[in-house]
């Protein structure tokens, strides 16, 4: 099988997915009990115009004919209009989501780049002191819900240090010219040191406490992954045929423990890019995950509806992704 | 060798000596330039403490604002525009209750004209103007109150729906309406059904706690269904007349608003209504995710105040020891939430009077202040708050008996019942986020506290539209229900919670009583006439009756922290009304002594 048949029977297999997944966010959000007109206007409000709200958001007609106009709007990429903000709910999820992109990118970079290291090298020394500590740090870390490192980082670097902002995303003031909505490399993009700067002094300690969520798990994976390879037999090969340590560990054992790694990495993307919804509270970040906790809080359904959907369709996307990456970097891989 | 006097210095000497001036000359330089230097950056540094104490910034939980229209959904955006940038006609005074003072509106007259019907005649001071330049009209002024009628479906605030509620109400129906005779008077028609009851109408008509006044230019231009939200802050920037305008506006970050240097000081003084901002001539509102960080933001002077009733109760103990902050509870503060037991009296065994009253004897609201709210709410002692006129501590003489005596009582009353045993009911509430997890623990509280007489308490919960539609409906045997105040008057807490034709809307309870009904009409009838005796009477003996009867049991009443900063100066709470915003024009910040050692926080 070519692999550009792959991919297209991937990407094909991807719609059903999104088709059934839309299918029962529509329904789940409708068959939960209590009315949500009544809900989000409050007790006060007088039934006339309930009803009247009702039947302008097409809420009083049969379910069936409400779930053929919703995927028909979906189809035209139509998520419906926010009932809070009064703006279409692609355009509220347009106007977010660059926050939450900057804080996934950044977050993973941290911690691939500290998480990789640390389970190769605990590899490599198995059973040595790193090794142990790595793997009791890993451990501890892990056990920590991020709300609670994210709370400690708050109280020692912005409460008592005060070297960090408590939250928020930029300081009063902020000047930046936008082009992408990444703060971080519009900065770059437009030259401007001081919003570079102040970027980055506002997305570090969310940032830092994704990747302390992360870390662990991509530490242990590389760990494991690294420790599978090395009991290859190839490996012992390469050893007898007298190749430096430096040749065996990075070219034969890394390349080939990275496969499953790279698949990790590209779950931990998913799962970023879906908003991290505490780590953005906390932070006061306005990303995805703080819209979907504050739609939540004012019960705009159709927002909760929408970013659900989108949820979903980050999910199938990135996976088939994932699957499309693995099949073209591992040749065992058959298609 | 001695020095002759008519000797020359050696030419060594002179290179000595040439270096000490030199030496001196650059040391002095040098010592000039560091004195240069510092004072420069003292006097920088001064500057950016002014900058600061010009400034408030202040930190709040609830800071989305809401495009659509030209309303805003958030409390605190609401507040901060309906009090600082767009502002009403006329005022509630911040220390005299029920009193309105003028601000663009000059008086109000109520009349009647030759067919008998009856309308308020409001007239406009002239000379006002919003910030576009277009003048404050009676025009301006009716299609502001058209506005906030006709959009009443695109409403989201529970406030906001039941003030235009009132307003429908009470001209809603009449054909007339609003009439504008010329720029600077205009009628409002009310609805002749509608019982003549100022206190009502007052705060909901002529206050217009909802419909802050927009610029009729600005506002059709850009106040429309779907406009953008630069089209909002356009009208945040431009359409107002308050002593703040809205500067910037960064989406779900902050806003930032500016003083108007233009704005009258008011004659009245600025616990009587909006005036210009002399200690400060910025205000930053910033979001924050959560109370605890909140709190730090506070704590580390990243803000000066949190926005009030946004500090979590747990941390309030703490916080007060605080030496550095200053913590303010106004219990009596208008949207203070009155939080009562209720049930619903045609439940069996909750239809006998001895049942109700051994509920009324059992129930500690001091072990709920002090558990759930952390001691920072009052105990409630009448089913009126003691703000208001005529209230009587109906339940104190209960409340005053030694704890044990209490249950004693109760438990011979449920005797007596024929109920030695106790018997076991349900004691609902709503589930939802934010809400939920408190019901729970209030139940479970009252559950522990009704389990010393025998009762078992089961505890049952249901989505809350449900659970509203099940109160209103009769269906639900035991339920907490809170009211916030309205208007200053005891009608406020009475009129809709106990009167058997309470509009649906606001009706909590299925209480039905001829002679409560009675005694209510007969409270509003005699408003304004001159019969204050008689409304005591009425109102007394209405406490006394729900009581008596078994009713209802009062538990606490709630209130707003306000917490900040103890450089904050002037910032004295708005007592008369749910406002928290009100007052900011009066604010202060003093700049620390020790200024010249550190920079400030911003």
């Amino acid at each position: 099988m070519k692999l550009r048949y792959y991919i297209t029977v991937r990407l094909l297999l991807a719609i059903p997915t999104i088709a059934l997944l839309l299918t029962a966010i529509f329904f789940l959000m409708h068959v939960l009990p209590g009315d949500p007109i009544r809900i989000m206007y409050g007790e006060k409000f007088p039934t006339f115009y309930v009803e009247q709200i009702r039947h302008s958001l097409g809420l009083d007609r049969p379910l069936y004919e409400q779930y053929f106009t919703y995927l028909s709007n979906l189809a035209q990429g139509n998520l419906g209009v926010s009932l809070v903000f009064k703006i279409p709910v692609i355009e509220k999820v347009a106007q977010v989501y660059p926050t939450t992109l900057e804080l996934a990118i950044t977050g993973l970079i941290l911690a691939s780049l500290l998480g990789l290291p640390l389970g190769i090298i605990a590899a490599m020394r198995r059973d040595g002191v790193f090794d142990h500590v790595t793997r009791i740090l890993s451990l501890y870390i892990h056990s920590n819900p991020g709300f609670w490192i994210a709370l400690l980082f708050q109280i020692f670097f912005g409460l008592i240090l005060g070297i960090f902002p408590i939250s928020g995303r930029t300081p009063p003031g902020f000047e930046l010219q936008k082009i992408t909505g990444l703060n971080i490399l519009d900065s770059i993009l437009t030259l401007n040191p001081t919003a570079f700067i102040q970027s980055i002094k506002y997305l570090f300690l969310p940032c830092l406490t994704i990747a302390l969520t992360s870390i662990p798990t991509l530490s242990r994976l590389s760990r494991a992954s690294m420790l599978n390879v090395l009991g290859e037999d190839y490996m012992v090969t390469a050893k007898a045929k007298g190749l430096p340590d430096n040749v065996i560990t990075y070219k034969h054992a890394l390349r080939n423990a990275l496969l499953p790694i790279v698949t990790s990495i590209g779950g931990t993307f998913t799962w970023l890019l879906g908003g991290t919804v505490i780590t953005e509270k906390i932070f006061s970040l306005p990303g995805l995950g703080s819209l979907l906790m504050d739609s939540l809080m004012a019960r705009d359904f159709l927002m909760i509806q929408g970013i659900v959907a989108i949820y979903a369709v980050i999910v199938v996307v990135m996976n088939t992704l994932i699957d499309i990456i693995y099949a073209t970097i591992d040749p065992r891989v058959k298609y | 060798m001695p020095f002759e006097v008519n000797e020359l210095p050696s030419r060594n000497m002179y290179i000595i000596i040439a270096v000490a001036v030199v030496l001196i000359a650059a040391g002095g330089g040098y010592y000039y330039l560091q004195q240069s230097q510092n004072a420069a950056a003292l006097e920088v540094r001064r500057q950016k403490w002014e900058t600061w104490s010009k400034t408030l910034y202040i930190g709040t939980n609830n800071y989305e604002f809401h495009p659509g229209g030209i309303d805003i959904g958030s409390a605190t955006a609401t507040m901060i525009y309906r009090n600082l940038i767009a502002p009403r006609m006329f005022w509630v005074d911040g220390v005299k209750s029920g009193q309105y003072n003028p601000l663009v509106g000059e008086s109000w007259t109520q009349k009647k004209d030759a067919d008998g019907d009856v309308y308020i005649e409001f007239k406009l001071k002239s000379g006002w103007k919003f910030r576009d330049g277009t003048p404050i009209t009676a025009q301006n002024m009716k299609w502001n109150w058209e506005r906030a009628l006709n959009d009443l479906p695109n409403r989201k605030q529970n406030g906001e729906s039941y003030a235009v509620y009132a307003l429908e109400e009470s001209w809603g129906l009449t054909a007339k309406k609003l009439i504008v005779p010329n720029d600077q008077t205009i009628l409002m028609y009310t609805n002749p059904n509608w019982p003549e009851f100022q206190p009502f109408w007052k705060h909901f008509l002529f206050g217009l706690s909802y419909s802050f006044m927009f610029s009729q230019t600005l506002g059709e231009q850009y106040g429309g269904e779907t406009n953008t939200l630069d089209d909002y802050t356009k009208i945040g920037q431009k359409g107002g007349f308050g002593p703040f305008y809205l500067d910037t506006w960064v989406a779900n970050q902050r806003y930032t608003l500016l003083a108007d240097p233009n704005y009258p000081v008011n004659p009245l003084g600025g616990m009587a209504g909006p005036t210009k901002a002399v200690g400060l001539n910025k205000i930053i509102v910033s979001a924050y995710g959560d109370p605890a960080s909140l709190r730090m933001a506070l704590q580390s002077s990243e803000i000066d105040t949190t926005w009030p009733g946004e500090i979590a109760r747990a941390d309030v103990p703490s916080m007060s020891k605080d030496s550095k902050l200053k913590m303010e509870l106004i219990p009596s503060l208008g949207s203070g939430n009155q939080l009562h037991m209720n049930w619903d009296p045609k439940f069996a065994p909750l239809n006998d009077i001895r049942v109700r009253k051994a509920i009324q004897y059992a129930v500690d609201p001091y072990e709920i202040v002090d558990k759930l709210m952390f001691g920072t709410a009052a105990v409630s002692d009448s089913p009126v708050r003691p703000f208001l006129d005529f209230y009587k501590p109906v339940m104190k003489p209960i409340r005053d008996l030694p704890m044990a005596e209490r249950i004693t009582k109760a438990k011979s009353l449920l005797a007596e019942a024929g109920f030695p045993n106790g018997f076991t009911t349900q004691f609902w509430y709503a589930s939802g986020v934010g809400t939920e997890a408190f019901n729970r623990d209030l139940g479970t509280i009252l559950q522990q506290q009704l389990s010393k007489i025998g009762i078992t308490l089961e505890l049952k919960y249901i989505e809350r539209g449900a659970y509203t539609d099940m109160v209103r409906a009769g269906q639900l045997p035991m339920f907490a229900r809170g009211w916030t105040f309205d208007y200053p008057d005891p009608d406020t807490e009475l009129f809709y919670l106990m009167h058997s034709n309470s509009p649906d809307l606001a009706k909590r309870i299925n209480f039905n009583d001829t002679h409560v009904d009675a005694l209510l009409i007969e409270g509003r009838q005699l408003y304004g006439k001159g019969q204050e005796a008689r409304r005591k009477e009425i109102y007394t003996e209405l406490q006394d009756y729900i009581i008596e009867k078994g009713f209802d049991v009062p538990l606490y009443i709630d209130g707003y922290w306000y917490a900040y900063n103890t450089y904050v100066q002037n910032y004295k709470p708005w007592m008369t009304t749910d406002e928290p915003a009100q007052g900011m024009w009066n604010i202060s910040k003093q700049i620390p002594t020790d200024w010249a050692t550190h920079d400030p926080p911003h």
